[in-house]
């Protein structure tokens, strides 16, 4: 008599147009826009020095900006003996941050007492390197960090007793995640490493004072040995924010350095990464930035002091004969590349 | 139901899903892909302007006009960077191998800086010595000939190094030459000479070597392919993007069909569903039709106990509207016992009447959908027929008469047991019906009452106009209530709270009842406490009789007993602004809950009193320690300053409170309530919201400025009142105009400064006569001056709080300016901001009224108070004068040199002059002169004049006038 059978289910109709209409809008209404990606970020610690800086120097920056977590890992690590085969040498061993950020050694002491083949370089300002190690083999910190880690001579580790070991400590696998959302990998470590590295700059030395228009902060023998410096010619390698590290150069330009040397494979610098013969003695040049502090001086520690550092500069690079005077106001010019922080 | 629909029905559902299901899938798939060659192109893009940059960098460095190589390292770092990334992104393919090879080819471009920095390097160092040393060298050669050869051999050779490093000549062919005859002439120099020349070889031969491999590798770096390749990875990574969205274009025309399609699908279902629902729709009219006009409810039930059909009456009846009605069971949602609870089809009566074969009718409850059961009678019938089981139920629903049954016998119940009396008279008066509390009030019994007319129990205390007055308001209004006093039987006299309202009776003729309540009891309470006359009426607090006996008491016990104990007043800070704005009725509302609230801040034993107004006092018996009597005035000034909810306002108030100890501080009732009266106007002052103790300074304080205050009376008499006019400089102009500033020399008391009498001269309510001596003897000084000297000459006069608010002020002003005969132009007033802030509309109005005049208005103190610039805009005001503390700071490197720079700035976006007071050093002169623009700045300051006595500033004229004849 009365037909209500068809009331009551059309419900799933109903759901499936409304669904069927929430789809389309929003299909219509997101369309797979062409969104463009963000320029990739620089974070090239270089890039804090502005390009067109046409200075010859320039003062270092006062602060590195670096996540607090990732550099707290990183400086854990750093000092950490773990990292190396018999848990005897950390990173700090030969690179002291109360010493200049290196050991002092002509060349350092590895596990087991093995001896290195080259002076340890200052771990200070070294994030303004162009390139790592005396023959620049590594690019970034991050490559340079698992060198020593893994060289027989030096940590002698591998990677996986390494994160054996930080694995079972209370704190690493947590800080890890924490810093850098990740388990604890070689990737990791070195990240680290190379992020603490970053935020040893040394700031705010006498020099740099100077630079920023404070006149009195060198003294005459320092302003006399700036002048010289330019004028002489070391300035053609040792410019930029770190005054070196930014090129590599023959050792031995005017007159051969090895002559009367015995030449080891360590000698040979930049050519044994390329074999080719003109990187034959091509090294980086070093960054003089607290190069007071940080004796023995070239790849091989062989130079005691800074003056006679300069005076064998000045002689192999230059070909000239420095005479004390100015070799001491050279000598008082560099103690003003000392930074504050790393100041004794 | 029939389950092969059902089955139909589900299975549309689930085609519809599958759609769906389809559309989104789709839809997810034409994301992502594109993205990442978006990214790919941005990055090109990057790397492409980078590899720009390193060219330009690697030609400054070439040419020396970058002697740094830190900018090269960072390019060449982050493309080797960015290079690794674009690899990545790039993955295989077509354009992995175009971003491997552009990766290849930044590789071979590093090598090409390294020996680029290092040749860079020592070609520009051996340049410089040619530049530099070996001219000098050239210059030391011996005479003899063959320093005279060499000396022509290294010039030439010298030259050429500099025109080769210029990008000509050809060093390099010369060079062979040279160098084997100047190496033959060393020997024949002295030895030192001999090493410098060695030096200066040596430099020749590396020039000679490295100058063409620097040229070429630079040429190399210039012409690197990095770029064109930069462009092959963007061109395919285009490519690709085009390609991705073709695909797109291709899914969404598939997304778009297969939406019609199920649009359509949709379509011919919702067709079918529209017929049925027709179609039973006129098969339901028809029935309605049938039995709509039977004013009954009708329901037809099948043998399932559902409703498959009910009539408009009964979906009224019953609530729910016709499309919930299939979903209905008649025993499960309708039929129900009286409380509620459901009928079962076994227990039920008209379906055990049905199953047997008979009709039924009788009474039952219904449900409505709302819950609420209601009784119907029910009559039921049987259909036959194709209907064979379905019982057909006609309805009416009788709760409204169950209803009035029921009320009227509790109506009556009230009536009787009510223990307010009850009295209802005809239109004549005549006593219809009374309750037994009206019997028991009025002392006689119904019988007695029954026939007769209430003015039995007339008192005779009421006159008759009384009742007149009574009557007519019911005739007019229906009511009337009130006091009225009648006589018991016995004789008593009674006071009732009578309520009478006029009814209509069901007849149609009017009746009259009479609500009672016997408020004899009450009403002698009441006089009794009224005539003690100790409590404040509002508050309930005790008064200020009754607080000074409390007091007194309290002081003599504390005598006795050598105990301390504390007074403690305070009020309210805007109490007046409220009652203004918001009514008495506010003002009491809010002196109630600040009452309550000062209740709540101390001991039940403390005494808390209103003693008039918005004064309050606090008795604290036994509490001598201030940090206490500190602590507790802190919670009052708290609580107090809390919001107070106030006839839907938030209103905020405040107060401040005063503190005085027996016995240290007075050892009499009466002096206790002067101390604590003056240390709460100290507390005032202070600040509001703070509170003070009485101190003795304070006494002190008082009689001070009570002497000062006698000595001001006299000293306008004395005339010991005088001008001082301090210049105002135009910058980069002349004086144009001058300000008056008071000062008083008392005879007795010496001189003293305005900021200590003028705020004693505002509370004793002097300002106003001295403010009209000011503004009169400036505005005749003025007229002297601009007749004898200065003919354009303008002065300033400042208005003060109290002067401003006068209400003929702008009246008072143009009577001084006729009477002196000066023009409203040459009248400069200058009122401080709070002032104009205090009332802001009336403020306006009179400075409207003053502009009117032509009077120049001036915002003193500018930066000091509100700064409100919305309202600054809507003023008339043509100066803003700047604190001397702002120019304190001028022209030392401070934030107030930016407060005058943004002061300035805003005077001349609203066209505003500015006076810079307080100018005391060149200094700050010269920051006003930089920072003039072109807005009106003055200046008035030490400077420039202290403020003269009007005889000196004559003397000062005319030297003005010697400098500018000397000009």
């Amino acid at each position: 008599m009365v037909a209500d059978e068809t009331r009551g289910h059309w419900w799933p109709l109903l759901l499936g147009a409304l669904a069927l209409a929430g789809g389309g809008a929003f299909y219509l209404l997101w369309p797979p826009a062409a969104t463009p990606a963000k320029p990739a970020q620089v974070e090239s610690i270089q890039s804090l020095v502005s390009p067109r800086a046409s200075g010859e120097v320039a003062p270092i920056p006062n602060v590195v900006e670096v996540a607090p977590r990732k550099v707290e890992l990183g400086r854990r690590l750093f000092h950490d003996k773990q990292l190396s085969q018999d848990n005897s040498v950390a990173c700090a061993t030969c690179h002291p941050l109360d010493k200049g950020g290196m050991d002092g050694l002509a060349v350092s002491v590895g596990i087991h007492g093995r001896l290195g083949e080259l002076n340890a370089p200052s771990v200070f300002n070294s994030g303004f390197n162009f390139r790592q190690f005396w023959d620049g083999r590594a690019a970034t910190l991050e490559e340079q960090a698992s060198g020593p880690l893994l060289a027989p001579k030096e940590m002698g580790s591998e990677w996986r007793d390494i994160l054996a070991k930080l694995s079972r400590d209370a704190d690493y696998p947590r800080l890890a995640m924490d810093a850098y959302g990740q388990d604890l990998s070689p990737e990791v470590v070195t990240r680290a490493l190379a992020d603490f590295q970053r935020t040893l700059v040394t700031p705010d030395s006498d020099f740099d004072r100077y630079l920023k228009g404070d006149a009195r902060a060198l003294s005459a023998e320092a302003r006399e040995g700036w002048r010289l410096f330019r004028d002489l010619g070391c300035i053609a390698c040792h410019q930029g924010v770190n005054l070196g590290g930014n090129m590599y150069a023959n050792l031995g330009l005017m007159a051969d350095f090895f002559a009367d040397r015995e030449v080891g494979e360590a000698d040979l610098g930049r050519y044994n990464v390329t074999g080719r013969d003109e990187d034959r003695h091509l090294f980086k040049v070093p960054g003089l930035r607290n190069v007071a502090l940080t004796a023995p001086y070239f790849h091989d520690g062989s130079i005691a002091d800074l003056d006679r550092a300069v005076e064998v500069m000045a002689r192999y690079q230059l070909g000239l004969e420095i005479n004390s005077g100015d070799r001491a106001n050279l000598v008082a010019f560099l103690g003003s590349l000392t930074g504050r922080r790393v100041s004794p | 139901m029939t389950p092969p629909r059902l089955r139909l029905s589900l299975v549309w559902g689930v085609l519809v899903l599958a759609g769906l299901v389809v559309v989104v899938w789709l839809s997810l798939q034409t994301r992502g892909g594109a993205e990442r060659y978006h990214a790919m192109l941005s990055l090109t893009d990057v790397l492409s302007v980078r590899e720009g940059q390193l060219r330009e960098q690697v030609l400054r460095l070439r040419h020396g006009l970058t002697t740094n190589y830190d900018g090269l390292v960072g390019l060449v770092r982050a493309n080797r960077k960015d290079a690794g990334i674009l690899v990545l992104q790039a993955r295989d393919g077509h354009i992995g191998e175009a971003a491997r090879a552009f990766q290849g080819l930044l590789a071979q471009e590093e090598t090409w800086v390294e020996a680029f920095k290092l040749k860079n390097a020592i070609v520009r160092n051996s340049l410089r010595f040619f530049q530099y040393d070996a001219q000098v060298l050239i210059n030391r050669m011996p005479h003899a000939p063959a320093g005279q050869a060499l000396e022509h051999d290294l010039s030439r050779l010298a030259n050429a190094v500099l025109l080769r490093s210029l990008g000509g000549g050809d060093m390099e062919s010369d060079w062979e030459r040279v160098q084997a005859t100047v190496q033959a002439r060393v020997s024949s120099l002295p030895p030192a000479m001999g090493a410098d020349v060695e030096r200066l070889l040596r430099h020749g031969q590396l020039l000679s070597r490295h100058l063409p491999e620097l040229d070429q590798v630079t040429r190399h770096l210039l012409d690197s392919d990095s770029r064109r390749q930069l462009v092959q990875v963007a061109q395919l990574a285009r490519a690709e993007i085009q390609k991705q969205s073709t695909e797109t274009a291709r899914t969404r025309s598939i997304l778009a069909l297969l939406a019609v399609i199920l649009l359509l699908m949709l379509a011919g279902l919702g067709w079918r569903f529209l017929g049925n629902v027709r179609q039973m729709a006129s098969q339901r009219r028809f029935l309605a039709g049938l039995t709509e006009n039977a004013g009954v409810g009708v329901m037809v039930l099948d043998g399932a106990d559902r409703v498959v059909f009910a009539n408009g009456q009964a979906e009224s009846l019953l609530g729910y509207s016709m499309e919930t009605l299939p979903t209905l069971r008649f025993h499960r949602d309708i039929h129900v016992h009286q409380d509620g609870s459901h009928v079962s089809k076994v227990e039920c009566e008209v379906m055990q009447a049905a199953n047997a074969g008979h009709n039924y009718s009788g009474e039952q409850f219904f449900r409505r959908a709302d819950g609420q059961v209601f009784p119907v009678i029910i009559n039921s019938g049987i259909l036959a027929g194709e209907d064979m089981g379905r019982v057909v139920l006609v309805f009416q629903d009788i709760s409204e008469r169950v209803r009035s049954a029921r009320e009227l016998s509790l109506a009556e119940r009230l009536f009787e047991s009510s223990q307010q009396g009850v009295v209802i008279t005809d239109e004549r008066g005549v006593i219809v019906r009374v309750n037994p509390a009206y019997c028991h009030i009025s002392g006689y019994s119904e019988a007695e009452l029954l026939g007769n007319n209430p003015r039995v129990l007339k008192s005779g205390l009421q006159s008759t106009s009384f009742y007149a007055e009574m009557w007519r308001e019911i005739a007019s209004r229906g009511s009337w209530q009130g006091e009225m006093r009648n006589r018991r039987k016995s004789g008593e006299i009674y006071v009732q709270w009578l309520h009478i309202d006029a009814v209509q009776a069901p007849d149609g003729g009017t009746l009259y009842a009479g609500i009672v309540s016997d408020i004899t009891e009450l009403y002698e309470t009441r006089e009794r406490l009224s005539a003690l006359a100790y409590y404040d009426t509002l508050t309930g607090l005790p008064n200020r009789a009754l607080f000074r006996d409390r007091l007194a008491q309290a002081v003599a016990q504390a005598r006795r007993e050598n105990r301390p104990l504390a007074l403690l007043f305070t009020d309210l800070d805007n109490f007046k602004g409220i009652n203004d704005s918001l009514g008495h009725a506010a003002g009491d509302e809010l002196l109630k809950e600040v009452a309550n609230r000062l209740k709540g801040c101390v001991r039940e034993t403390d005494t808390v009193a209103r003693l008039g107004g918005d004064e309050f006092a606090l008795l604290l018996p036994g509490i001598g320690q201030a940090e206490d009597v500190a602590r507790i005035a802190n919670g009052v000034i708290d609580s107090i300053a809390q919001p107070f909810g106030v006839q839907g306002y938030d209103v905020v108030s405040g107060g401040s409170v005063g503190i005085t100890f027996f016995p240290q501080d007075a050892d009499s009732p009466e002096q206790l309530l002067q101390n604590a009266d003056v240390a709460m106007y100290r507390a005032k002052e202070q600040g509001k919201g703070a509170f003070q103790f009485y101190t003795q300074d304070m006494a002190q304080g008082v009689t001070e400025a009570m002497r000062l205050e006698t000595h001001l009376r006299r000293a306008l008499e004395r005339n010991e009142l005088s001008l001082h006019y301090q210049p105002q400089y135009r910058m980069g102009g002349h004086m144009e105009g001058v300000e008056a500033l008071l000062r008083w020399q008392s005879a007795e008391l010496g001189a003293i400064s305005p900021a200590r009498f003028i705020p004693i001269a505002e509370k004793c309510g002097m300002i106003t006569n001295i403010g009209d001596w000011v503004l009169r003897e400036a505005c005749r000084q003025c007229k002297v001056w601009r007749e004898t000297c200065c003919p354009d000459l303008k002065v300033a006069v400042n208005l003060s709080a109290v002067q401003f608010r006068q209400p003929d002020l702008a009246d008072k002003v143009a009577a001084v300016l006729a009477e002196v005969g000066l023009p409203g132009t040459a009248l400069e007033l200058e009122i401080t901001e709070s002032v104009v802030m205090e009332d802001v509309s009336r403020g306006l109005m009179v400075l409207e009224d003053l502009k009117a005049l032509g009077c120049t208005l001036a915002i003193d103190d500018f930066g000091t108070g509100y700064s409100s610039l919305s309202y600054l805009r809507r003023f008339p005001v043509d100066v803003l004068k700047i604190d001397k503390s702002f120019i304190d700071g001028l022209g030392l490197d401070t934030n107030d040199s930016a407060v005058v720079r943004a002061i300035v700035g805003l005077a001349s976006s609203l066209d505003l002059t500015i006076v810079a007071e307080g100018v005391e050093t060149e200094n700050q002169l010269a920051a006003l002169d930089r920072l003039r623009g072109d807005g009106r700045i003055y200046a008035q300051g030490y400077l420039l004049s202290r403020p003269l006595p009007a005889e000196a500033f004559e003397g000062f004229i005319a030297s003005l006038r010697g400098v500018e004849a000397v000009e």
